[in-house]
């Protein structure tokens, strides 16, 4: 047992934790004391770099999300158990949500309404977009009080006669793949493997983050540590419990963030006693699908970035009350169509849906304590509809580009890389776990950090919205 | 097992036992040379430059990383000979061998030339972001707006 109390801990290193940590030290006093446990190792992006080239073996100890949990189905769900977490194999894409996505249920009667609005999370999103150095477009679907602090990607010739049509509604996608040399990062050269950037364009905690669990004094942080539940008396959260090394562990606290993702989260919630019948429920993602347009004379060239350009087109509009809403993503990486003379006069769209949480989807203890079982019986009604409209709404708005055909993959990718709606915030303690301000209802010294937030799955990438919380939660939590 | 579930099976014993034919007399390497040559035919590619593909593609373990495991290689093979009139996934079949080609592509000078047919076709090296970054050629670094 571990006697030391510390301020502040933190499950994760991921980007929940992570901005929740920036905010936190941003206005801690010097003697503050912080615990980071993260369940992996660190594995340097050079190190990363050099295993892809094949010139290193991955190391034994690198943690997988395979195995690191039990389910029946076969929808897979993926992350990155290390430090920096996700950010060590994310995309990117970082468009903010729009504001109706927190209004479903007033607007369209769909799901139900986040406990915050789009204004009350503005002015975190800008701050997250300047850690990030976000490259994006002047105008934007979304409202915003501030620039972004990049130069946004070059569009396609594809793309630009989409903006030209719709204006807003097509834009330059916001990304936090720098256009520029920034910090510590390159400026993206369209290599397209963003998973693992070949020039280190991408944002992550190691290139961006790192200090914060490396220089500053008063945090610690262990490594090879699973935190699976925690002690809990009389509604206080006293400490987390650890394995590490294959031996149990405590660690008290003050605070405790739980920034593991929407699955260990619940997890640790539920092998902690929380007996809610929210916690866990509801486990969801985005679904995608892919349509190629074969394109009549028109060369696809001049793209920037994997992604050039999101179309909001039929992402908040009038039908989103009777099926799901579309983010599109127009794809840049150099694919190719297979006829001579005509080898790039084809453009690649992927349509990302929005879902909602549905309770026979859920996240529940196992006989292991330290593995999850995930329980997902399929998508929403309201998804499925979305997609069946798929093809109709393309036909209308694609109508703008000299389009030859257009085939639909017909399938739905297997995942998003996206884990959400586990841990949902609610006014009212019944319908969710945590309050508005990422506070568990019941133990309110822990805060639920993560997309196991969101109440409702909106068709945007999830990571600057759930950074964004971090942020807006650690000032709530400790001050403004 | 009713009828349709009989049928289904019964095609997919022929197609197996004909993909497993094939591949007695053809290894999945020398279609992939086939299929490269058919699709480029006319254009001005060294022949040596197949083999040195195929040879990068296989020292790279591009076939495993890209999920091209026994099914989707049989996939591939039956499909080449197979006459293509309204196959099942016949969509499929032209995507993934549309990727092989542009692979090929991409790993030559072809597209950096802007797709000039009158030039001949030069081997780079096989098209790898982390060997050598920064040259997907239909990107704004190649194509300024």
């Amino acid at each position: 047992m571990n006697n030391l109390k510390y301020d502040l801990i933190l499950v994760g290193t991921s980007f929940a934790s992570s901005f929740f940590l920036k905010k936190y030290l941003d206005r801690a006093p010097a003697t503050a004391r912080v615990l980071a446990i993260e369940r992996g190792m660190y594995f340097s992006y050079g190190d990363r770099i050099k295993a892809r080239k094949n010139e290193i073996p991955n190391p034994e100890e690198l943690k997988s999300h395979q195995d690191a949990y039990k389910s029946d189905s076969s929808k897979p769900w993926y992350f990155n158990p290390n430090f920096g977490g996700s950010s060590n194999c994310w995309t990117g894409c970082v468009p903010r949500f729009m504001p109706n996505d927190f209004v479903m249920k007033t607007k369209y009667g769909v799901g139900a309404d986040w406990p915050i609005s789009y204004d009350e999370l503005e002015p975190y999103y800008s701050q997250v977009e300047e850690i990030m150095a976000v490259a994006g477009p002047e105008v934007t679907p979304f409202k915003k009080s501030t620039r972004y602090l990049l130069p946004p990607h070059a569009l396609s010739t594809v793309d630009r006669i989409m903006q030209k049509h719709y204006g807003p509604l097509y834009i330059s996608q916001p990304a936090a793949r720098a256009t520029q040399a920034v910090g510590k990062r390159s400026g993206c050269c369209s290599s397209c493997t963003c998973d693992l950037c070949p020039v280190n364009a991408k944002f992550t905690i190691e290139n961006s983050l790192k200090h914060l669990y490396y220089e500053d004094p008063r945090v610690t942080w262990i490594d090879n540590a699973q935190a699976y539940a925690l002690r809990i008396e009389n509604n206080v959260a006293k400490s987390v419990m650890v394995k590490r090394n294959e031996k149990d562990e405590e660690f008290f606290g003050e605070t405790i963030g739980l920034g593991a993702n929407a699955i260990f989260n619940a997890h640790i919630l539920l092998n902690s006693g929380d007996t809610s019948a929210m916690t866990g429920a509801g486990i969801s993602e985005q679904v995608g699908t892919f349509a190629s347009v074969y394109l009549d004379g028109l060369e696809n060239v001049g793209g920037s970035s994997l992604i050039s350009a999101n179309g909001y087109m039929f992402y908040d509009f009038a039908d989103r009350s009777k099926y799901a809403g579309c983010l599109i993503e127009s794809m840049s990486n150099p694919y190719i169509r297979n006829e001579k003379d005509k080898w790039r006069q084809i453009a690649m769209f992927k349509f990302v849906f929005e879902d909602l949480p549905l309770k026979q989807n859920y996240v529940a203890k196992s006989n292991d304590l330290l593995k999850p079982e995930v329980v997902f019986e399929g998508i929403s009604e309201y998804a499925k509809e979305g997609i069946k409209n798929l093809e109709s709404n393309v036909k209308k708005y694609f109508s703008v580009l000299p389009v030859e055909r257009i085939e639909f993959d017909g399938y739905n990718q297997p995942t998003e890389f996206h884990i959400c709606s586990t841990t949902r915030m609610s006014a009212d303690p019944k319908e969710g776990v945590i309050d508005k301000h990422l506070v568990h209802h019941q133990y309110r010294n822990v805060v639920v950090l993560g997309s196991g937030a969101f109440p409702t799955i909106t068709p945007s990438n999830p990571t600057l919205t759930l950074s964004a919380l971090s942020l807006m939660a650690a000032e709530h939590y400790f001050g403004g | 097992m009713n009828r349709r579930k009989f049928f289904r099976i019964a095609i997919l014993s022929v197609l197996g036992a004909m993909a497993a034919s094939i591949a007695a007399y053809y290894s999945f390497e020398s279609i992939i040379v086939k299929m490269l040559k058919n699709d480029l035919a006319g254009m001005r590619v060294n022949e040596g430059d197949y083999k040195k593909f195929m040879e990068e593609m296989q020292r790279t373990n591009f076939w495993k990383k890209n999920a091209f495991d026994w099914k989707r290689k049989s996939f591939l093979i039956l499909y080449f000979f197979l006459p293509k009139i309204g196959l099942p996934y016949q969509f499929k079949y032209y995507q993934i061998k549309g990727r092989i080609v542009g692979q090929f592509l991409l790993s030559t000078d072809f597209f950096l030339n802007k797709m000039d047919r009158n030039q001949p076709i030069k081997y780079i090296g096989l098209y790898d972001p982390y060997l050598r970054p920064c040259q997907n050629p239909f990107s704004n670094m190649h194509y300024a707006s």
